[in-house]
């Protein structure tokens, strides 16, 4: 398994190869012409601490210089070969990279059946297993490749049990340009409790519902960046991911399931659909702005109740093609950063809005210590009112963060959702502290206080308690 | 601010040095201005940080940083440090616009997130990756950053030296005043020792094995920092210094800063 993705790596690498090394030479062509203008770079380095050494050391680097001047006819020679030699040697000083997670969730709840269907999914503990393996290298100096994967296995839900390539993406960079394509991920935005114009890639839902864990995304993109303009992206994407849910065995679940058999496409080309975006970003002052267009299909489907083929209820994931208009701004100042995003989207039922803005403020080294607290208090509106689905439709987030700034990087994070209209509440704390240089441990509990009517009443008896220990290198 | 103590007693204590520019503060400026120019025109660098912890059981760990700085005429410089480890932030990249006394610009890259994140920039007292370095200590050293006073001729280590008292102007910062000593020769400082906000003795800085590149540029190549408050220290060790290696500006953008590994 393991050999056979490196012998596709070599080909794919092989393949690009060539285009990155007329680069590499022009480059190294300036750099001889540099050399010439200039006094070597690496001139004399006389060691200050013993006198001795200096004499050593001249008299070291007056032989070398003796060895050079015959040499430097074959120079020229010696460093094409060094050229042709780059990329094996590049390949090998690729780094590997990665991380394993043995997680354990814990529920001290009997599962619900909030429709009056018994639920499958009543078990106290779950267990799983993870491994994020990556490997990076730089194909020539204006070329990177990075390819990660990940795999986790869970004890009860299937649709948990995944697979993903996270990245598998080659980046070329010139100057104020860059071009890339593959399996990429990307990141817009600058809220914490909802990343509301951050489209580009599919939610890994069954991983965490938190919404920062994302699925890899084919796409084309280039991006050219400016001091004065800010930075121009275009991205060309196809093969949008369908949004996996948790099965009828995951928890927390839905209590009726989503059966992908059945989604649909409103795009003639279904998953082949070419999806297109824009964004211009750029920082000015103390101000950090960014512009989006999204058009293609949406991310996120609207789910319908039916019955599948054995006459059972599921619901069906509908696909339409949107349009999204997005803006998100930061100002940040001293301690404070305050921020806010907004998006506009048309195409799935009536054209909506939503916006989520608010602050963070940090208290470095509160009361002398080395402790730092951060606050962030955010509120996030959503037209689409009448829609059981969408939980953020007028709802507050609060969060205090704790970070010890110690070897460790210990941190506490508390946050919570409070649904402004019926005060139903969404809690979660959660620890992490690395241990030696390749361990890392995080704790965290999660609860649902939700009043009558909120959504939230299907996962009233989820409250989690989960454990992680990671191991990266 | 008038109703507590503590930071009268600070402003007491710089009152001597910015209401009174006599030629005990003259000479200390211009020694300040002497050591900088003598590093100007490095155009810009690219170096590798190992950084070795140690707490007060003699127990290490270990971070391994590379650094880039590109030299900005008329404004402090830019720099984009990247981590190797520990592996858990592998690729997490500060890219830093400085500008000597008004704040710096901070964005963070954390690449599991893919994020880019503006950072307030007034953290400069806490501590860098839980070691004794303070962001401020490793932050872009400009004249602007502090006030001057020299004190007196001294010696570290039998060389000839300036002891120069630097006030901090920012009032992030987590220094009342630091005492450095730069030799007589090549301006090069040998010993900095730093004093808390409440006026006492807190770190002490020693810089060690200083080479010379581009026949101008002196570099140390160690760099030991001892908190005497918990006894803890942290030692910077350079390495593969290499200056003018032609990057620009464009290396030193948000969307660069996600493709530096």
């Amino acid at each position: 398994m393991r050999g056979s993705i490196v012998s596709w790596l070599l080909t794919a690498l092989l393949c690009t190869a060539g285009s990155g090394s007329a680069f590499a030479q022009e480059r190294e062509t300036e750099q001889q012409v540099r050399e010439l203008q200039e006094p070597a770079p690496e001139a004399v380095e006389v060691e200050l601490a013993s006198p001795t050494a200096t004499e050593k050391e001249v008299e070291w680097q007056g032989e070398e210089d003796a060895d050079e001047e015959p040499a430097e006819a074959e120079e020229g020679q010696a460093e094409q070969d060094e050229e042709r030699e780059t990329f094996g040697d590049r390949f090998r000083r690729g780094d590997l990279f990665g991380w394993f997670d043995a997680q354990a969730r814990f529920f001290p709840q009997q599962a619900g059946n909030p429709l009056g269907i018994p639920p499958q999914n009543d078990y106290w503990f779950n267990g799983s297993l993870a491994w994020e393996p990556g490997f990076f290298m730089n194909v020539t100096d204006y070329m990177n490749f990075e390819l990660i994967l990940f795999g986790r296995v869970d004890q009860h839900d299937r649709n948990r049990t995944h697979g993903d390539i996270r990245e598998g993406f080659f980046e070329l960079f010139f100057n104020e340009w860059t071009l890339g394509f593959g399996i990429h991920k990307v990141f817009w935005g600058v809220t914490e409790s909802r990343h509301l114009v951050d489209i580009i890639n599919q939610n890994d839902l069954v991983e965490d519902f938190d919404n920062d864990i994302k699925l890899g995304q084919a796409m084309i993109t280039t991006s050219y960046t400016n001091d004065k303009a800010g930075t121009f992206s275009l991205y060309v994407m196809s093969w949008a991911r369908p949004l996996v849910f948790p099965g009828p065995l995951g928890r927390p679940t839905l209590p009726i399931p989503v059966d992908n058999d059945l989604r649909v496409y409103e795009s003639r080309l279904k998953e082949g659909q070419i999806d297109a975006a824009l964004r211009w970003s750029h920082s000015m002052a103390g101000f950090d702005w960014g512009l989006s267009y999204f058009y293609g299909t949406a991310r996120e489907p609207q789910l319908f109740p039916m019955t599948n083929a054995a006459g059972l209820p599921v619901l069906q994931p509908v696909y339409d093609l949107i349009h999204q208009g997005g803006l998100d701004v930061q100002y940040t100042v001293e301690g404070w950063l305050l921020k806010a995003e907004s998006i506009v989207r048309g195409g799935q039922g009536p054209t909506f809005g939503a916006v989520t803005g608010g602050f963070e403020y940090t208290f470095y080294q509160a009361s002398g210590s080395i402790l730092d607290i951060g606050i962030i208090l955010e509120y996030s509106y959503d037209s689409r009112n009448n829609n059981t689905f969408i939980i953020f439709n007028n709802d507050f987030f609060t969060g205090v963060r704790l970070s010890l700034s110690d070897v460790g990087s210990t941190e506490f994070l508390v946050g919570s959702f409070i649904d402004a209209k019926d005060g139903s509440v969404f809690i979660a704390a959660e620890a992490s502290r690395r241990f030696g240089d390749s361990w890392k441990i995080l704790l965290e509990g999660r609860g649902y206080i939700p009043q009558k009517d909120n959504v939230l009443q299907f996962f009233r008896n989820d409250a989690q308690i989960q454990v992680d220990i990671e191991f990266h290198y | 601010m008038k109703r507590s103590v503590a930071p009268f007693v600070i402003f007491a204590m710089l009152v001597p040095a910015l209401a009174l520019a006599g030629p005990a503060e003259d000479k200390g400026l211009e020694i300040a201005n002497e050591a900088d120019r003598r590093d100007e025109g490095f155009s810009d660098s690219k170096s590798k940080m190992l950084m070795l912890l140690r707490n007060k059981r003699g127990q290490e760990s270990k971070r391994e940083l590379e650094i880039r700085t590109l030299e900005v005429k008329g404004d402090g410089d830019k720099s984009l440090t990247v981590f190797h480890t520990p592996r858990d932030v592998r690729g997490t990249a500060l890219l830093t616009f400085s500008h000597g006394v008004e704040p710096d610009d901070q964005w963070l890259y954390l690449p599991a997130l893919r994020r880019v994140k503006r950072i307030a920039s007034n953290n400069k007292s806490g501590p860098f990756m839980g070691s004794e370095f303070a962001y401020e200590d490793l932050s872009s050293q400009e004249v602007e950053k502090y006030t001057y006073k020299y004190l007196k001729d001294d010696k570290v280590d039998g060389v000839d030296c300036f002891l120069v008292e630097q006030y901090p102007v920012s009032k992030d910062s987590g220094y009342t005043r630091l005492q450095a000593w730069l030799d007589k020769d090549e301006y090069r400082i040998r010993k900095i020792d730093f004093y808390d906000r409440k006026g006492a003795l807190l770190k002490t800085l020693t810089p060690s094995e200083y080479k010379q590149y581009l026949g101008k540029h002196w570099r140390a190549n160690k760099m030991n920092m001892v908190n005497h408050q918990t006894g803890k220290s942290t030692e910077l060790v350079w390495s593969e210094f290499e200056f003018k290696t032609g990057l620009k500006d464009e290396d030193f953008t948000r969307t660069r800063l996600q493709q530096v590994l």
